[in-house]
Parts: C-alpha cells; sequence; structure tokens
C-alpha cells in the first residue's frame, strides 16, 4: 500500500485503486499518519523555492551518467585546494572564538552562582466565559464538535455581507454546571443572579444559599444585597419569608449592609411573619454592636410603640433597642 | 538596682497621676443669654446629664462641664479641640448645641453635663442620645424631651410635656394640670403622680409590665391598653405608655404602697387575672397542663396529660405531649416534639414546626412557614403567608397559604388519600407513591402560561387551557391508577407537580 502513496500523492492512480487506496487509509492506524506525513512533506516541497544545481555535482552527476558536457575553450578551470581551505576554515574559528570569549569576558555582567529557583508560577491562560443574554462569536471560535444533543431552536439566517460571511442565529438550552469555591467571585456572582431573578424555584436557591453562606467562612456582602434586594422586591410572601430567614442566618458583618431593607420590612411589610423575623434580624445586629442610625431607631421605637402591632414584634422590637450603646 | 526601680516606678506613677487628672477633671464654662418671654429654648446634648430648672428671672444661665476621658495626652488635647458647645438661635428660639465629634478616634470620649437656669415661663425642647439624667423641673411652659439611654425626670410641670425615651424610666409630676401629658419608653417604667383632685382623662398602655394607681379610676382594658377618666370627666389626657416596664400613676401626697393593678380592677368577678412572664419547666408534667400568659416564653418537657396554653406574645416549644394540646400564641414561634393526642395549635404570626403528629389537628398560622415531618392524622393547614411542607403524611391532608410553596409527601404504604392544596400564589409539589391512586382535579390559574404548568409522572391526566382574562388557566383532571380518593390541588401563578420520585 505504501507505494501507492506517491502515485496517490501525484494522482497517478486509476479512481478504482484511488478509492481502495483511500479507504485502506482511513482505517489504517499506520498508513493515516504516513499518508498525512507524505502529504505535508508534499505540500512544503511545493513551497520550498527551486535553486540552481552547483556546477560542479552537475558535472559529477552527468559524469557518472556517461555524458559528457563539452566545455569551451575560454573557460579556466579551478582546481580545489583542499589543504588551504581547512587552514584557513581553522584561523577562521580561532579568530572567532577567542573574539568572543576575550569580548564577552570584559563586557558581561558578572551573574553570582546560586541554586536554581521556582520565583513563579504563570496560571494557565483561561478565558473566562460569561453568561450573557445574546453572544455573537466568530465561527472560528466555535469548535465544530458539537458535543450532546442541545436544543437549538428559534434558528434564523442571515445571508452573506460583501465579505462573504453568513450569519446563523439560534437559541441554545444547555445545563452548565459551574464548580468552584463558594468565595469564588463568579459563584457569588451567578447565585446573587439567580437570587435576584425569577429563577425557579428560588425558595430552594435561598435554602441553599442560607445554609452555604451563613458560614463565616464564605459570608459574602453581595449575597446578602441579593437576599435583601428579594426582602423588598418580592411579591411572593413565601419567597421574602426566605429571603429574611437567610439574612438573619448570615454574619452580622455582612448582613449589616442590608439593615435598611430589613428596617423597610419591619415598617412596612404586610405579613407579621416578615416583620418577626426583620426585626430579630435587627435585633441580632444591634447585639453584635451594629449602630443603627437615628432613622432606623426611631422606626423601632415606634414598632415597640405601636398598639396595633402583633405583640411579639412590639417585644422584639423593645428587645433589639435596648442592645443600642451609648 | 533596687533604687533605680523605685525611682521609674515613681516617676510612672507621678506621670500617670498627672495625666489622670487631666484626662478626668471637667472643664467648667459659664455662659449668659437672654430670652424674651414665653420664647423656645433648644438644647442638643448627645452625651451628658441636663438638669433645667425654671426661675424668676428674665435671663438664661447656662454651665457646662465637659468631662474627657482620654488614654494619651494627644488624643486628649483632640478632645478638647473637637467638643465643643455653640450657642445660637435669637431671643425669641435660644439654640444650644454641643457637638462631640462624631468622628473621633476610640482613644477619647467625652461627655457635657449642662446646669441650666431659664425663666419659668420659657418652652424647652431637648435632644439627647445618653444620659445619666436629665431633670426639668419648675417649668410652666411646654416641655419636650427626647432621649436614648438614660431616665428622665419631670418635675412640678404645669405646662403639656411631651417625653420620648427608649432605654429608661420616667418620673413625672404636676402640682396642676395645665396640659396634655405624653410619656412614652420602651424599655423603663413610667411613674407619673400628679394632684388628687384633678380632673383628667388617662391612657396607659404596657406589653410586659403591669398598670398601677391608687386612684379611683373607672376604665376598661382593651388588650394591653387601659381608659380611665379620673375624677370628674374631662380636663387634660395624661398618656402614659411602657412597651417592656409598668406604669404607675400616683396621687401626690399620698403613699404609693396603697396602688393597685388595674388589670385586677378591670376584671370581670370571678376570673383570674393572667399570669405575666415566662414558664420553663424541665421536668415532666404528670397532669394536665394549663397556662395563660400576656407575654412570655412558654418551654416545657414533657405533659403527661393536656396541655392548654396561651400566650398574648412568645415562643411555645413543647417536647412531648400525651394527651391533645390547644396552643395558641398572638404572636411567636410554636415548636412541638411529638403530640400524641389532637393538636389545635395557631399563632398570630411566626413559625410553626412539629416532628410528630398521631391523631391531626388544626395547625395555623397567619404568617409564617409550617413544617411538619409526620402526619397520622388527619389534618389542617393554615398560613396566612408562608410555605407548608409536611414530610410523611398518612391521613388526610388540607393545606391552605395565601402565599408560599406547598410540599407534601405522603407515606409511601400510602395508596390513596384524600388531598386538598390550595396556595394562591406558588408552588404545589406531591410526592407519591408509584401506585398512588386518585380522582385528581388540578387546576393553575397563570399571568405566565410559559413558566407555569402541571405536571404528573403518573399518566392518566387531561389537561385543557382556557383564558380568563389576562390570566390562562391550566385544568388537569383524570383518574391515577385507575382512581381513589379526592385530590384537590389549585396554584396561582406556580407548578403544580405530582412526582413518584424521591426529589
Amino acid at each position: 500500500m505504501r507505494e501507492s502513496m506517491p502515485l496517490l500523492l501525484t494522482e497517478s492512480l486509476d479512481p478504482a485503486r484511488r478509492e481502495l487506496t483511500h479507504q485502506h487509509i482511513e482505517t489504517c492506524d499506520l498508513c493515516g499518519p504516513e499518508w498525512s506525513a507524505y502529504k505535508e512533506t508534499w505540500m512544503v516541497m511545493g513551497d520550498l523555492p527551486e535553486v540552481d544545481v552547483p556546477a560542479r555535482v552537475k558535472a559529477q552527476f552527468l559524469e557518472g551518467m556517461g555524458v559528457v558536457e563539452k566545455r569551451t575553450d575560454n573557460v579556466v578551470p579551478f582546481h580545489r585546494r583542499p589543504a588551504f581551505k581547512w587552514v584557513a576554515q581553522a584561523a577562521a574559528v580561532v579568530v572567532l572564538a577567542g573574539g568572543s570569549y576575550f569580548a564577552g569576558r570584559e563586557n558581561a555582567p558578572a551573574i553570582p552562582s546560586r541554586d536554581a529557583e521556582i520565583t513563579g508560577v504563570r496560571p494557565r491562560d483561561i478565558t473566562p466565559v460569561s453568561l450573557a443574554e445574546t453572544r455573537e462569536l466568530d465561527a472560528e471560535a466555535l469548535s465544530p464538535n458539537i458535543q450532546g444533543r442541545p436544543d437549538i431552536t428559534n434558528v434564523q439566517f442571515v445571508d452573506s455581507n460583501p465579505d462573504g460571511e453568513i450569519s446563523v442565529s439560534f437559541d441554545v438550552s444547555s445545563r452548565w454546571t459551574v464548580k468552584g469555591n463558594p468565595k469564588d467571585k463568579s459563584i457569588v456572582r451567578l447565585l446573587s443572579y439567580v437570587l435576584e431573578n425569577d429563577a425557579t424555584p428560588r425558595s430552594n436557591a435561598m435554602e441553599w444559599v442560607r445554609r452555604t453562606y451563613s458560614d463565616p467562612a464564605y459570608a459574602d456582602p453581595e449575597i446578602a444585597n441579593a437576599l435583601a434586594k428579594v426582602l423588598q422586591n418580592d411579591t411572593h410572601e413565601g419567597v421574602r419569608i426566605r429571603a429574611v430567614e437567610a439574612l438573619t442566618m448570615l454574619p452580622p458583618a455582612v448582613a449589616s449592609e442590608t439593615r435598611d431593607a430589613l428596617i423597610q420590612a419591619l415598617k412596612s411589610d404586610p405579613n407579621p411573619a416578615v416583620r418577626i423575623k426583620a426585626v430579630e434580624a435587627l435585633a441580632n445586629l444591634t447585639k453584635s454592636g451594629t449602630v443603627l442610625d437615628p432613622a432606623m431607631v426611631d422606626t423601632l421605637r415606634e414598632k415597640a410603640s405601636q398598639n396595633d402591632e402583633n405583640l411579639y414584634v412590639r417585644v422584639k422590637a423593645a428587645e433589639a433597642l435596648s442592645h443600642i450603646k451609648p | 538596682m533596687t533604687n533605680r526601680a523605685l525611682i521609674a516606678t515613681i516617676v510612672f506613677g507621678l506621670t500617670a497621676s498627672a495625666f489622670a487628672q487631666n484626662g478626668r477633671k471637667p472643664i467648667r464654662a459659664e455662659h449668659k443669654f437672654t430670652i424674651s418671654q414665653g420664647g423656645s429654648f433648644i438644647l442638643e446634648n448627645p452625651v451628658g446629664s441636663i438638669d433645667i430648672v425654671g426661675v424668676d428671672t428674665p435671663d438664661i444661665g447656662a454651665t457646662t462641664f465637659t468631662t474627657i476621658v482620654a488614654r494619651t495626652p494627644e488624643a486628649y488635647e483632640e478632645a478638647r479641640k473637637q467638643t465643643t458647645v455653640v450657642i445660637g438661635g435669637d431671643t425669641r428660639k435660644r439654640v444650644l448645641r454641643s457637638n462631640s465629634a462624631p468622628n473621633r478616634t476610640a482613644d477619647w470620649r467625652a461627655n457635657v453635663d449642662w446646669a441650666v437656669r431659664l425663666p419659668r415661663s420659657a418652652h424647652v425642647r431637648v435632644i439627647s442620645q445618653t444620659s445619666v439624667r436629665i431633670r426639668v423641673m419648675n417649668m410652666a411652659g411646654n416641655v419636650h424631651v427626647s432621649n436614648v439611654n438614660g431616665n428622665v425626670v419631670l418635675h412640678n410641670i404645669t405646662g403639656s410635656a411631651v417625653v420620648e425615651s427608649i432605654n429608661g424610666s420616667l418620673v413625672y409630676s404636676a402640682p396642676q394640670l395645665g396640659g396634655d401629658a405624653t410619656l412614652s419608653t420602651v424599655n423603663g417604667h413610667v411613674t407619673a403622680s400628679v394632684v388628687p383632685d384633678g380632673d383628667f382623662y388617662w391612657i396607659a398602655d404596657t406589653v410586659r409590665g403591669d398598670i398601677r394607681t391608687n386612684f379611683p379610676a373607672k376604665g376598661t382594658r382593651n388588650g394591653n391598653t387601659y381608659r380611665a377618666t379620673v375624677n370628674a370627666p374631662g380636663g387634660p389626657t395624661i398618656k402614659t405608655s411602657s412597651t417592656m416596664g409598668s406604669v404607675f400613676l400616683y396621687e401626690q401626697g399620698k403613699t404609693p404602697v396603697d396602688a393597685i393593678s388595674v388589670t385586677r380592677r378591670a376584671a370581670a368577678p370571678g376570673v383570674t387575672p393572667v399570669k405575666n412572664g415566662p414558664i420553663i419547666v424541665a421536668q415532666p408534667i404528670l397532669v394536665d397542663f394549663q397556662y395563660r400568659t400576656t407575654l412570655g416564653n412558654v418551654m416545657l418537657r414533657e405533659i403527661y396529660g393536656n396541655a392548654d396554653i396561651s400566650t398574648g406574645a412568645g415562643e411555645v416549644s413543647l417536647e412531648r405531649v400525651r394527651g391533645w394540646a390547644k396552643i395558641a400564641s398572638s404572636g411567636g414561634p410554636l415548636k412541638f416534639g411529638e403530640i400524641l393526642g389532637v393538636l389545635t395549635a395557631s399563632t398570630g404570626a411566626g413559625d410553626i414546626s412539629a416532628e410528630t403528629v398521631r391523631r391531626g389537628g388544626t395547625i395555623a398560622t397567619q404568617g409564617g412557614t409550617i413544617r411538619v415531618t409526620n402526619v397520622f392524622g388527619p389534618t389542617r393547614f393554615h398560613s396566612g403567608g408562608g410555605d407548608i411542607i409536611v414530610q410523611r403524611a398518612a391521613a388526610p391532608i388540607k393545606a391552605e397559604t395565601s402565599s408560599g410553596d406547598i410540599a407534601i409527601t405522603l407515606d409511601a404504604s400510602s395508596k390513596t388519600e384524600n388531598i386538598e392544596a390550595k396556595t394562591s400564589k406558588g408552588n404545589i409539589v406531591l410526592r407519591v407513591a408509584p401506585g398512588f391512586a386518585a380522582d385528581v382535579d388540578a387546576t393553575i390559574v397563570t399571568t405566565n402560561p410559559d413558566a407555569d404548568s402541571i405536571e404528573s409522572d403518573i399518566p392518566g391526566l387531561s389537561v385543557s387551557r382556557d383564558q380568563i382574562g389576562n390570566k390562562t388557566r391550566f385544568r388537569a383532571v383524570g383518574k391515577l391508577n385507575g382512581g381513589g380518593e379526592r385530590l384537590v390541588l389549585e396554584a396561582v401563578n406556580g407548578d403544580i407537580r405530582i412526582s413518584t420520585g424521591a426529589k
């Protein structure tokens, strides 16, 4: 089969043999790489410049072939002098090496000898992938391999532009799994987005966030702020209850930034359970030494004194106020 | 060597002593200015005591005592520079303000005590954060005091008075009633004493404390508030309220010992006044247990008989009740372990959790999450807003929430069960065994028909869809595994899922 490769390369095989040879190359583990090497060599050869054959080599070749080239009379033959050549080459080497040595010795900075050590590690280059509502890619940035069977819908085609490029737009559903430390910014941002947007089921997300981020080692203000936004904006009382529960469990250091949301919930949330949990969270904050501004103190005082407020809320508001330090 | 150490100690001691004297010595300053007849005097003092006395002179005389406590001489100097007294306004409205720099370092603190003498007719406004005491006396004008920490004493006040405090007690006395008085604090007591023959209207309010008086008050108590007419109808209103403390109203010149609680006075004949305060019992209670309190947590381990408990506000925790349990709280979470009899539990607001409810019952909260691990008797759940989660049910269930998810897992051995679950805003998830049989009537009404759906892992449902205004209604009816008990599920803006999986 190997002898057929040059013929295949030069397209000298008949159609039947050509097809057989191709089929064999596609299935044979040995011939496949060799054929690739052949093709690569052939292509490289095609790119190489044509060089004239030296006269001496040409003469030797023709002499070996028995062809005598007729010399013209006005050409004086040049005879090689091997001994002179060797001496000249040796002298040149000595001059170059010696000169380089002395030049380097005089000019190079002295580098003290020391043991090799690793001074730094350069991380592997990772191009972060961002989640986006719409994305535009050059075709060469998209791998030709399609993994699994992603659901592609809403496909639109755009004819070629003056540069000859075509476009295909579509929606694709694919499942993503993002792994990382809970403190990784990308994880925190992703979870905040999930909390703030109406992803289903959000109550589960909040329960999971509460369990994970109540650990002081993972506490993050961005998570706390996301929960505060849910508490302020969600129309779903069950979700607001979960949000304020999660805020209550967060370490005071990160939850203190959310006290505005807690005060607002205490002040105006129609659900008494949300108000109870908000006032409990505020009590925890004041207990931990978080300073409340005068407006917040006023709100707590109003709640503690409000006759038509749930008694438990009043008592908890009073409890929160009792922790206010001079 | 010994001498050197001794000398060093003496020098160090003298230096420290000198600094300590500098660091704590009050700096006294006198201020004098005029105020017109009936003018207003406003004093803002964040930290420090205040003593204001009404006198018969036309001018104001104020003395300030600035006390600085500093760790180092440099901090002391910084404190001196940053603690200032500002005098402003005019003769109609005189404003005095002490500034103790809000951005001070932790190396020093300062407070300014005030002693003020001003015309009796002036109106007084005091704004303070923390004080040992604020005292205003002998004033005929109106008095208004706001404070956070510290006691407030108003003595011999004949004009109207308003005191708003948070952590401190209030004492008020009026030799004659020239105006209304509103005295309120959160964590502290309120004591008012007025002339015996004064006619006035009295409103007293407290959540935790008592309301006592030795006046012949005729009034009624509604919840935590007592309203009464003292002596003849009419006259000014004295409003006394403390969230966590008690309220007292005394006749001037009489001993307060004979004051009695208006709770007892207002109670109907034969009714025992409710107990106040929490109760914690770690030992088993071998008989029926009944307890009423207006405020306080109830923590009990085990009751061999029945439990009948109510609290105005507080948490109730029962580890085990062998009989029935009737538990009510106006606000606060309820936590139960195992209730062998029928459970009737309700709270005005708060979560309810139970480990095992053997005979079923009714569990209701006006706002909060309900979580029950095991239910073996017919049970009705209601939440005014919050999730309802039943992890294992082997009995008919009726669950309803105005906003929240409902998740019910039926016991694996349950072949069919009467279940009704309704949420006005949320999802319903029912987990059943693959062989579960029921006659299903499931409905969702949604404004987002692409997002909300009815799904069942058990075939047999036919789903219809119709439009009601801007809402879409999906209704799934049919028989699961040949049919069985009724299964009614209704959700608004949420999914309904009948699942046979573990999750």
